[in-house]
């Protein structure tokens, strides 16, 4: 006789329904959840001020590597043009034929 | 749904006590949905404390009350699926153990009456075990909502979110190939036809 397989495999499927062993929960099962969930949101906790704390550390480090990689900021135009005129070649007096601080560095 | 919607929405706005009362009312459902699932009783508990953990820590991603119990599928065959990977890893039981069952059942007439009830029931399970085994766990967490827990094509579609006609080719090409490991278990293991016909 030839089998049916399919049809064997529907009686299976229902003959599992059947014997398949539900257990009961124990009676800690809701306690043992709320400890579960405490655990979790604790280390959820933690890893956020870490996360938080490993971030900052990493803008710190970013930030302070790029200032001390940035060219030495120049003085603003008006300052440098009263440096340079202050440093530049001293005033030449035509009367007495030499510069002002020629004279005074020669006395 | 098996609470009111008040509680429901009293549970996403974090309310301990209306969670309690949603593990309460669904606790005997996810035990049995996953108890046919894995068929490890021993580990059922683990495995629902699991999916209520990952519920209390998602409710609030829930987009509308309507959906919580598709939703809530979908969080026990994510749990059992990654419950039956974890166990995939594990040597797959050799078909010569289940041979064996299917020996003891036949030479079950020096047994008492209970015990051979006992060794059935083992059989039917670990023949199924084995079967399931053979295919994906996609396929086998499928077949078993739809052939052992029940489920309509419409409560599948809900839970999977695909349509009717993507549903229905899954189902067959799942059941192809358990088809196929059963008739391999057959052949292989050199049981008879009546055995397995005496489910």
């Amino acid at each position: 006789m030839k089998r049916n397989l399919e049809n064997e495999l529907d009686l299976g499927f229902a003959a599992y329904r059947a014997v398949v062993a539900v257990p009961d929960a124990r009676p800690s099962f809701s306690t043992d959840i709320w400890s579960a969930i405490e655990a979790k949101r604790a280390a959820r906790v933690f890893g956020f001020w870490a996360k938080a704390l490993t971030s900052s550390a990493l803008a710190a480090s970013l930030a302070l590597g790029v200032l001390s990689s940035m060219p030495e900021r120049l003085p603003e135009p008006e300052y440098l043009a009263a440096y340079l005129e202050g440093n530049g070649p001293a005033p030449f007096d035509a009367e007495l034929g030499y510069s002002i601080v020629d004279s005074e560095t020669s006395r | 749904m098996l609470i009111e919607r008040e509680v429901l929405d009293k549970a996403r706005g974090g309310d301990d006590a209306a969670f309690n009362q949603i593990m309460q009312a669904y606790r005997k459902r996810i035990f049995g949905t996953i108890a046919r699932i894995i068929n490890r009783p021993q580990d059922v508990e683990d495995v629902a404390q699991e999916v209520f953990v990952r519920l209390y820590f998602s409710l609030k991603q829930l987009r509308a009350a309507e959906v919580f119990e598709p939703w809530l599928y979908r969080l026990t065959i994510n749990a059992s699926y990654d419950y039956l990977r974890r166990q995939k890893r594990r040597a797959d039981s050799p078909l010569a153990d289940f041979s064996e069952e299917m020996m003891l059942l036949a030479d079950a007439d020096a047994s008492t009456a209970t015990f051979q009830e006992e060794r059935r029931q083992k059989g039917i399970r670990d023949l199924m075990d084995w079967l399931f085994n053979q295919v994906s766990e996609e396929d086998r967490i499928l077949l078993t909502l739809k052939e052992v827990e029940g489920l309509s094509l419409k409560e599948l579609q809900e839970i999977y979110e695909v349509n009717e006609n993507a549903l229905k080719v899954r189902l067959f090409r799942a059941r192809q190939r358990v088809l196929r490991a059963y008739a391999k278990a057959g052949k292989e293991a050199g049981i008879s036809s009546e055995g397995l016909e005496a489910w």
